[in-house]
């Protein structure tokens, strides 16, 4: 039994991918603030703290803690829960951070696999297998490209072997 | 190749030429007959109704077929022509329909469907669809159960029966979803017609009710009549769908035969039927009656139909006609129960509904205490249901539970208002799931999900077991590997 474990390379693309979309939602309300003050200067002279302002520190603060929170903190934990196990019989996909899910599929029940990789995923680990049976489905995510070619080939060989090829 | 009988032109009509026809016919009458001015006026419907009726001949005149010694072919379209042979060795199912009103021209819906989904078609629907003659579908029975010599084993079920059953236990529930549905399709067809029709019952109902009870309210006599409407169509419907109800296996074939307007024949290929399910509702388990259904490609598939296997009868009864019918799908008492400490998880969800409730009311109440007595009357309307299911759950945490025996597994759990005795044989088994959620990691318990062989994704929630017992028995009984 060889176990697979989900590639930090993603993880790290994730926090940087998510960080630069954080930066440029806080510019972009940074700008919109801008232009409400040059639109509509009397109304920011006469009150000191503005409603758009309350509404845009509080949707930035709002992606400031969503960032640290699910990104830097539960993300990287949820990482550390995940593996994957190709026996000669089944798949066992084990994950879950405050739920706890192990999932075993039999490879006599499944029916094909799609793998799914994203541009660039050798350097990014955004590589995805979906194996599918009759009735049911089991996702490896976040597969380095190695591992992700490796498990591929195994169940391709099975189900060729199964068919007779 | 053959073309299907005429009368599929009509079931090639889509529902939009029906939404337009009537409001026609009604214009035409309208104007006493000018169809000059009728024309002038309504021309682009009636370009519409004709582009409609084309196109369905069309369709009926490019589909053909071919019932073949040892597989079914299909053809269809012309300018992008579909053409596919079904082998008689992959069907799970077939089922014929003779509905009432196409018996007199002798013509019968034939559905075929194997475990894989046909080109451009969905997993709820048939792989093939044909309407044709009653010759030709007889035709096709005789090649599919070509091999097989062995005798019939044949079990009808007693009429009187499964009518007092049927009058006992159908679903108000069912029947109601049926009747608002009823109003909704008929509205769009004939117009607010109906809608009026149901209001001026209602008032008339209020009236009546009011002479005979005081203070008896609109919305009281609506929520009475759809459940006794309901209750009363689920009767009829179960009537008209389980009448002649025979079953019969003959080698690994299994027939069904059912119906009184609409006459129903199945054939099932037993290799191909993914898991049985005994349905018990908490009524049903005090009187010992159970109805099974099973699951299997193509069997009760289509729109409002049921995969029943044998309609509400006796356990006894039913366990006999399963060792007949289906005799590898053995039935086993529970080896892994609920654990004790799940048991709040089985009673929280009623037990908040009842609160929640009570609460509401209160409030409703003290708000609006020109109101008290249809509040009231709607408290108790709500609580009757959340104190049922209270009860149904609680039971449930007694009876839940897996055994896996002979090669065959056994579940048992409850999903709203109904309990499951799902029978599955090992190799029909596509995944198994073991999820802990925050609370039951505390207290080291589990949900054991099965995902089973099927067309769409169909899994069995076993709520509350020991972890270590569910690890333990899955592995010991070879569905995995696993560890914990």
């Amino acid at each position: 039994m060889k176990k697979y474990y989900t590639d930090k390379k993603s993880l790290t693309f994730l926090r940087v991918v998510t960080l630069i979309i954080i930066i440029c939602i806080i510019y972009g309300l940074k700008y919109l603030m801008y232009y409400l003050r040059q639109k509509y200067p009397k109304y920011f002279v006469t009150i000191n703290v503005t409603v758009p302002e309350i509404v845009v520190w509080s949707l930035i603060a709002i992606f400031v803690i969503a960032y640290v929170l699910f990104i830097l903190i539960i993300l990287p934990l949820w990482y550390t829960t995940v593996s994957y196990a190709l026996t000669d019989e089944e798949i066992i996909a084990k994950y879950g951070l405050f739920a706890k899910v192990r999932q075993y599929m039999k490879l006599s029940a499944v029916q094909y696999i799609t793998r799914l990789s994203f541009p660039f995923s050798k350097y990014t680990s955004f590589n995805f297998i979906f194996v599918n049976a009759l009735g049911g489905r089991l996702v490896l995510m976040f597969l380095s490209d190695k591992d992700a070619k490796e498990i591929a080939l195994q169940i391709d060989r099975y189900l060729k072997s199964r068919a007779g090829l | 190749m053959k073309r299907q009988h005429p009368i599929a032109i009509f079931r090639l009509i889509t529902k939009n030429f029906w939404l337009l026809i009537f409001p026609l016919i009604r214009g035409l009458a309208a104007l006493r007959f000018d169809f000059y001015t009728w024309v002038q006026g309504a021309y682009f419907d009636i370009i519409i109704i004709v582009v409609i009726l084309v196109s369905a001949v069309e369709r009926w005149y490019f589909t053909k077929f071919e019932i073949g010694e040892k597989e079914f072919l299909y053809e269809s379209g012309w300018f992008f022509k579909i053409k596919y042979a079904v082998p008689y060795a992959v069907l799970s199912a077939v089922t014929t329909e003779r509905i009432f009103l196409m018996r007199p021209f002798g013509a019968v819906k034939i559905f075929l469907d194997s475990d894989g989904i046909a080109f451009g078609a969905s997993a709820k629907a048939a792989d093939v669809k044909i309407t044709t003659s009653l010759k030709e579908s007889e035709k096709l029975f005789r090649n599919i159960q070509k091999e097989t010599t062995k005798a019939t084993v044949k079990y009808k079920v007693s009429r009187p029966g499964w009518m007092f059953f049927s009058l006992v236990f159908s679903s108000a529930l069912s029947g109601a979803v049926f009747l608002i549905t009823f109003f909704m399709q008929g509205g769009k067809i004939v117009g607010e017609r109906l809608e009026q029709t149901f209001y001026m019952a209602v008032n008339d109902m209020t009236k009546l009710a009011g002479t005979i009870i005081k203070g008896v309210s609109p919305a009281m006599v609506v929520i009475s009549i759809i459940i006794a409407g309901g209750w009363f169509i689920s009767f009829v419907r179960n009537l008209l769908r389980h009448d002649n109800f025979t079953i019969a296996r003959k080698d690994k074939n299994i027939i069904i035969t059912n119906g009184f307007l609409t006459k129903r024949k199945y054939y099932i290929n037993t290799d191909k039927v993914n898991y049985a399910d005994l349905r018990q509702s908490l009524f049903m388990k005090l009187c010992r009656v159970m109805s099974v259904h099973v699951n299997c490609s193509g069997y009760g598939k289509a729109k409002n139909e049921i995969p029943v296997f044998v309609p509400i009868s006796r356990c006894e009864n039913i366990c006999g006609t399963m060792k007949m019918v289906l005799p590898s799908f053995i039935l086993s008492d529970n080896e892994i129960c609920a654990n004790t400490n799940a048991l709040f998880r089985f009673l929280w969800p009623p037990g908040a509904l009842i609160f929640l409730f009570l609460v509401m009311s209160l409030i409703a109440v003290v708000l609006f205490p020109g109101w008290s007595l249809f509040i009231l009357f709607l408290a108790i309307m709500s609580e009757i249901p959340s104190t049922t299911l209270l009860i149904v759950k609680l039971v449930a945490f007694y009876t839940n539970g897996i055994s896996f025996k002979n090669d065959v597994v056994c579940l048992r759990y409850c999903t709203k208002f109904q309990y499951h005795t799902v029978i599955v044989p090992k190799t029909r088994i596509a995944k198994v799931t073991i999820r802990q959620s925050f609370f039951q990691r505390l207290n080291c318990t589990c949900d054991v999900i099965i995902n089973t062989n099927s067309e769409y994704t169909k899994s069995h929630r076993v709520r509350g077991m020991t972890l270590c017992d569910a690890v333990k028995l899955i592995k010991s009984a070879g569905i995995s590997e696993l560890t914990q």
